[in-house]
């Protein structure tokens, strides 16, 4: 079996999360966006959906990557889902505040309920902290792993409402990676990237 | 119909800027993947927004150098990597030791930037790199517009490579200026004017 399949838009900022030096070599293929609805996902573990992706091409896609999930498959999901792709997953817009951390006595919007699940042996909550755009109320048995303070998460792995294994994250990284802007993002991408090939998928 | 077109990537972000008051009315949007479908005739501006899918553009080249042979006024922000622009070099990021490495200047006064300074380019909410964070080398006989600190180009027009004109940005979208506050907000629609009159003024010098 292939490990980790990445989708790829074409756009700039994918290309150098995708296909850079820093990260090229966890993705074991990259399945190029406008034919992922009639790919043939099950050689993959595991795939990966970028965020700032084009939504028709992910929504004609969305019953392969079900068929795929009800198969075992794991799916690693970043970014916006505002018409959401995935089983159960229910998303809320959320104003974004890009400038909390210019004021002195901020306080990091988010944390971690569950500090010693195997993701934080490879990033901190803090390098999960830029901003965010919304949040998920993930589905009962999932586990919130990076939240906000009113509960809802950022963050959150789902392996009760299909057969496979979601990973759903509403941050941005490879956008702000792609963009050469946001250093957290990289620091999130080295730590997420890593857990995903190591633990999630190992 | 719109006399300016944006090749939306229909992202989330993207629907929703292109859904802005300054932009709706202004600027028809059309699913890049349309392109092939699509009659650019129609139109006398053609904004390609930085998350467009340069796999794609590198395979329909022909249409954007046909419509720009035509003389039509291109724009373009994002980071080139595909060869799909006429003129256009791959981007190349600026080493950055100090946020004073991300400082622009406007070194030749131009419609598009009347009204806005340097540091309002550079900085928002005291945050600098908002517009440029690396620059292409610019094709013979470009004007350069702006420039970073180390002098590399970050804005020209290139009205010599094709009969048409191109404005290439390397940076975020400057339709993403679309709510800015203060003097940014400028931006959009000045952007938008001055790709009109350039065609105009390109028609006046064809007739």
């Amino acid at each position: 079996m292939i490990r980790l399949a990445a989708v790829y838009s074409g756009a700039s900022v994918h290309h150098r999360s995708l296909r850079g030096e820093r990260y090229k070599e966890l993705f074991d293929e990259l399945i190029y966006l406008p034919k992922l609805a009639a790919a043939d996902l099950h050689p993959f573990r595991g795939i990966l959906i970028p965020c700032r992706m084009h939504l028709g091409l992910l929504e004609a896609a969305r019953s392969n990557l079900e068929t795929y999930l009800q198969g075992g498959g794991v799916v690693i999901a970043l970014g916006e889902q505002p018409m959401p792709l995935l089983p159960g997953v229910t998303w809320e817009d959320r104003e974004t505040n890009f400038w909390w951390w210019l004021d002195p006595d901020a306080t990091s919007p988010l944390h971690a309920p569950r500090a010693d699940h195997s993701l934080f042996r490879y990033l901190r909550v803090e390098d999960a902290t830029w901003h965010f755009h919304g949040v998920f109320h993930p589905p009962p048995g999932a586990e919130a792993l990076i939240c906000t303070d009113d509960g809802a998460s950022v963050v959150y792995v789902d392996s009760v409402t299909t057969a496979g294994t979601m990973v759903i994250s509403s941050l941005d990284p490879m956008y702000h990676f792609g963009s050469y802007f946001m250093p957290a993002a990289e620091r999130f991408l080295d730590g997420f990237l890593h857990w995903v090939v190591e633990e999630l998928l190992a | 119909m719109a006399d300016i077109a944006c090749l939306s990537m229909e992202t989330y972000f993207q629907r929703r800027q292109l859904a802005h008051p300054t932009l709706k009315n202004e600027v028809d949007s059309i699913d890049l993947y349309k392109l092939p479908r699509c009659d650019l005739s129609r139109y006398i501006g053609l904004v390609v927004p930085g998350l467009a899918d340069q796999e794609f553009l590198l395979e329909q080249r022909h249409l954007i150098r046909a419509w720009l042979d035509a003389g039509g006024v291109l724009a373009f922000s994002g980071q080139l990597f595909r060869p799909w622009l006429p003129g256009g070099r791959p981007f190349v990021p600026t080493t950055v030791r100090s946020f004073r490495d991300y400082a622009v200047r406007i070194v030749c006064s131009h419609p598009v930037f009347d009204g806005v300074t340097d540091d309002d380019l550079t900085f928002r909410k005291g945050v600098a790199g908002f517009f440029a964070r690396g620059h292409h080398p610019v094709p013979e006989g470009a004007e350069v517009l702006v420039r970073l600190s180390g002098g590399e180009p970050v804005v020209y027009i290139d009205r010599v490579t094709t009969a048409g004109t191109m404005f290439v940005h390397a940076g975020n979208d400057i339709f993403g200026y679309a709510d800015a506050e203060g003097r940014c907000a400028r931006l959009v629609p000045q952007l938008l004017a001055w790709m009109r009159t350039e065609s105009a003024n390109r028609r006046t010098r064809v007739v």
